[in-house]
């Protein structure tokens, strides 16, 4: 037992909650890794699911939701083979620009 | 385990879903969008939370950040939305926060070379404090901060940014509660004459 009497953590939460953002490079990073650890544990959510939970998709997934193919190539991890994850793991204010793109989201 | 009770207990009537448990629910069903969304509201506190905590060690603040949310995926399914997300996740960093001190303090192997290291003096030990509350998120704390030893930082945040007393420090690193109460005394010391140099 403590001594003290430790801060809630909504009371820290509060405190850093206004203080600043993240690099988008370090969002990036982050996003890519959890997706990696979420990939192991099963399939992800298809695009399709996405969709219907009134999430936008980027332009490759939206063609891929339409495409004519198995649930297992709509549940693949699209991020993982976009030049956008590889541009903005690297760099602060990358050129990504596309609406719907977890890393293009991460830059604003 | 069925994902769409989470934060709803069996005896309970189903209503609306807090937005913050249906964010948990999406993330656990891999969804890569809720993850993303996720990620950007959280990752900015939980870093800045990190970077303070950290100094002077800032070059490791990345990789915590990272070893974090790894952390919170895993215990995700735990969460019942009885806190807010942000706050269970601030939880989640204290934690990691911790298991840093507890390394740096553990590797530090100089514990046992000062047994002759005076004993704190009270007025030093509460001006000290004082600074610490008082200044915990001034330009010159970081600043002194950072110019110190390592094993000293560590020693002082975790006593006085996370509360904890000599004896938890000493039972978290399998430390004597004097030797613990040494180094914070030298800690304070060091960070007193920097403090009033800088």
């Amino acid at each position: 037992m403590s001594d003290e009497i430790r801060r809630p953590n909504s009371e820290l939460w509060d405190e850093f909650a206004g203080s600043g953002d993240a690099p988008a490079r370090l969002k990036s990073r982050v996003f890519s890794r959890v997706n990696l650890e979420q990939a192991k544990e099963g399939p992800l959510a298809s695009v399709s699911e996405s969709k219907g939970a009134g999430r936008v998709l980027c332009v490759f997934e939206n063609i891929m939701e339409v495409a004519p193919t198995g649930d297992a190539i709509k549940r693949m991890n699209y991020c993982r083979v976009s030049h956008a994850r590889v541009l903005a793991e690297n760099m602060e204010q990358a050129p990504i620009w596309w609406p719907g793109c977890p890393y293009a989201q991460f830059q604003k | 385990m069925d994902l769409l009770k989470i934060g709803l207990p069996a005896d309970e009537p189903a209503g609306p879903i807090h937005p913050d448990v249906a964010l948990a629910q999406a993330v656990l069903q891999r969804d890569r969008k809720a993850t993303a969304e996720w990620v950007d509201r959280f990752t900015g506190p939980v870093y800045q939370y990190v970077r303070h905590r950290l100094a002077p060690r800032t070059d490791q603040v990345d990789d915590l950040v990272q070893d974090i949310f790894i952390a919170a995926w895993q215990y995700l399914p735990g969460y019942r939305g009885g806190s807010p997300l942000g706050a269970w996740v601030m939880g989640i960093a204290r934690h990691k926060v911790e298991d840093h001190y507890r390394r740096r303090l553990r590797e530090w192997e100089s514990w046992d070379a000062t047994p002759g290291a005076p004993e704190p003096a009270d007025d030093a030990a509460r001006s000290v404090e004082e600074v610490f509350d008082r200044e915990r998120r001034s330009e010159k704390t970081q600043r002194v901060l950072t110019g110190l030893p390592e094993h000293y930082a560590a020693a002082l945040s975790w006593r006085y940014w996370e509360h904890r007393s000599a004896r938890e420090i000493a039972e978290a690193t399998g430390r004597a509660e004097k030797a613990v109460e040494r180094l914070l005394a030298r800690a304070r010391e060091n960070f007193k004459r920097r403090w009033d140099e800088a």
